[in-house]
């Protein structure tokens, strides 16, 4: 095992690391669920349980149509949710996990000292600099000019810079 | 099919019609030539201009997602069954909840063209094998859903011209299929997405102006509208209640069920949506791109919602099912008595543009496909330059394209909706378990992805072979026959379980990867970049 899997050991078994694999996932399946699941129970109930969705509200609305068009709110409502979620919850240690990497870019791979839950060291750059740059570099995709196979980016994994 | 020759259009708005497909397609092959790849890059070909704005990535997600199945098939099911083609519309929008909450950006932060791409950095070792079963079925896919969409143009011209001699359809399907592998080998990625941007702000326009035209006369009360669907109907309330289509038993709301299933979970795995959603260069802009793709498409529902409705109200049921009795003449029938020859040139046009644009997108995921997993990895193991693999995948675009000529005119008697169905299935049965387990489970194997490739494959297939589709019923492709013993036209029921339960086999019974491979792809997926 060498430097580099170490490494990325260490970050993928980091509390920060399972704090933004947590909001990802757990409010993604819960919501999905709550989407998908919802929509196919009503299909279902529309089945199998007619004489409930034939309820009628008033005019010519029945219960079955107005959770119809309930489905397109629940969508919106959801979508809202997930967005502040993840702005929340998970841009910020994603962010916080990429400029660490950007930051120890010039230490080179190897260096023993750094954690994802230890706070990082003082930066070297003007912080402004620091994300421009960054974003020019195309981050953790290869992008444009030479040509890497999927085997080899298969087997070289995160590293980009 | 068309059962009588009841010509929806006259002379006059059959020749604007033409006049207008005509414009758009000049011009949109102008602008593809413009905009087509001018260096041998596969990246620009493969995903077009990765800086484009949440919307415009939003528009062309819409355009790639909303097939003439959607717009006239669905829209003609609402004129025709009242609720229940209501729940498809339903299920067309609620699609996208997957794509947004699981699937869109640990598949961008992870990928690069491909599916192949994505499951080929969890297994390493095996990538070749898994990369070949993720392109068959891939290509699968791709080729129903294509052969559906050329099917479908012939549909539509018999709206016009009555029930079309053999040498009318040929000639159809043959124009079509030219201009999309033009669209497709020529334009690439950039050319398509000029399309879907197109062809979707054609789309929100058409069916919103139509909508509004439909409420208008209604006076805004959506209670009127359904009242009046209702009496012209020749159902009363039955209109409004779920069971005219899928209550004749269990078995037949549970085919209702399947076919759902396969609608939502689909959808993530289609291979020309998958493409889209790499384009992208951040994931900040792919999140806010598919919230525009879920507000458009389901605007569009809703807007579809309200044209079937006003196709029976206005029109009247019986007149709908008479000229065709799969409704897809509801749509152009509304347009005509709302806004005379006009309006439905316009939406004729309309729905040609949908159909080169949806078949565009489907051919350039297939060719994709072919081109850089098949050959390039599989064939030349990595070892193909750029700007031969780029000739692989213009060529592979040309032979798809003629594929799909061929096996849309070999399959006259197939329904559109039919064909596309099944596409859908197999991706939700084949693609997605690959894809769900890729990118969420640490255990996953190489063999357990052939399994549920190959397995999820043959048994949807299979289903649908043995399934009324094929034999025993009047409308099947075999009427004399009867070895139909799976009782559901929609094999999505089972064979969707089926190919996750495969995949989990084969992963349990099989030795685990590399150790380490996973945690790579996890932070890869989940840190991304910016």
């Amino acid at each position: 095992m060498n430097v580099e899997q170490t490494r990325r050991r260490v970050i993928s078994e980091s509390n920060e690391f399972r704090l933004l694999r947590r909001a990802h996932r757990r409010s993604g399946v819960r919501m999905t669920l709550l989407a998908v699941g919802g929509f196919l129970l009503y299909v279902l109930l529309s089945g199998f349980a007619p004489g409930l969705m034939n309820t009628p509200l008033g005019g010519h609305l029945t219960l079955g149509l107005a959770l119809g068009l309930g489905q397109f709110a629940i969508m919106a409502v959801i979508a809202r949710r997930r967005l502040v979620h993840l702005r929340t919850h998970a841009d910020p240690r994603a962010r916080g996990f990429r400029t660490r990497f950007v930051r120890r870019h010039p230490y080179g791979p190897d260096e023993p000292a750094w954690h994802p839950d230890r706070p990082p060291a003082p930066a070297r750059r003007p912080v402004s600099h620091r994300a421009g740059g960054f974003r020019a570099s195309g981050g953790f995709r290869a992008s444009g000019g030479s040509r890497t196979s999927g085997g080899s980016r298969a087997s070289g994994g995160f590293r980009t810079w | 099919m068309v059962t009588t020759a009841v010509v929806v259009a006259d002379r006059v708005s059959l020749q604007l019609t033409f006049l207008l497909f005509l414009g758009v397609v000049v011009v949109t092959l102008f602008s593809v030539l413009l905009t087509a790849p001018h260096r041998d890059e596969i990246d620009e070909f493969y995903l077009g201009n990765r800086t484009m704005t949440p919307l415009r990535n939003g528009l062309a997600m819409c355009g790639d997602y909303v097939s003439v199945a959607t717009l006239l098939g669905s829209t003609g099911l609402v004129a025709l069954t009242g609720y229940d083609g209501l729940l498809y519309l339903c299920g067309t929008a609620v699609a996208w909840m997957m794509v947004l909450l699981l699937i869109a950006e640990p598949l961008r932060n992870a990928g690069r063209f491909t599916l192949g791409d994505t499951v080929a950095l969890r297994m390493p070792a095996r990538q070749r094998s898994v990369r070949l079963a993720v392109s068959l079925c891939t290509l699968a896919v791709a080729t129903l859903y294509l052969v559906a969409q050329l099917v479908g143009s012939v549909a539509l011209l018999t709206q016009f011209t009555g029930e079309p001699s053999a040498a009318t359809k040929t000639l159809c399907v043959v124009v079509i299929g030219t201009i999309v592998i033009v669209y497709a080998a020529l334009g690439g990625m950039p050319g398509a997405t000029f399309i879907q941007i197109v062809k979707a702000v054609m789309l929100v326009a058409g069916v919103g102006v139509t909508a509004v035209m439909v409420l208008h006369r209604y006076h805004w009360n959506i209670g009127a509208l359904l009242t009046a669907a209702a009496d012209h109907s020749g159902m009363g309330t039955r209109f409004l209640e779920p069971g005219l289509r899928y209550g004749a038993g269990t078995t037949s709301t549970l085919d209702f069920f399947s076919l759902q299933l396969a609608i939502v979970l689909g959808l993530a795995a289609l291979p020309h949506v998958m493409m889209r959603l790499l384009a992208p260069r951040s994931s900040s802009v792919l999140r806010t791109s598919v919230v525009w793709a879920i507000g458009l498409v389901g605007f569009v529902c809703l807007a579809a919602g309200v044209l079937g409705l006003g196709a029976t109200a206005v029109v009247g049921r019986e007149t709908i099912a008479r000229t065709d009795h799969t409704g897809d003449a509801a749509v152009l029938l509304l347009a005509h008595a709302l806004g005379g020859g006009l309006l439905t040139a316009l939406l004729s046009c309309l729905a040609f543009v949908t159909l080169l644009a949806v078949a565009a997108g489907l051919t350039l995921a297939a060719a994709s496909s072919l081109a850089h997993d098949l050959y390039g990895e599989v064939i030349r193991k990595g070892r193909a330059d750029q700007s031969e693999e780029l000739l692989v995948a213009r060529l592979a675009a040309a032979v798809i394209g003629v594929l799909g000529m061929l096996l849309a005119l070999v399959s006259w008697g197939a329904n559109s909706a039919t064909l596309a169905f099944l596409a859908f299935a197999i991706a939700a049965s084949a693609l997605l378990p690959t894809l769900v387990y890729t990118l969420f489970w640490r255990r996953f194997t190489a063999t357990g992805a052939l399994l549920s490739l190959c397995g999820g494959l043959l048994c949807s297939i299979l289903l649908v072979v043995f399934s009324p589709v094929v034999s025993s019923t009047p409308n099947s492709l075999y009427p004399s026959a009867d070895f139909a013993w799976f009782p559901l036209q929609n094999p999505g029921i089972v064979s969707i379980p089926a190919g996750f339960l495969l995949g989990w086999l084969g992963t349990v019974l099989s030795r685990p990867e590399v150790p380490g491979v996973y945690e790579d792809f996890e932070i890869r997926a989940l840190v991304g970049a910016e």
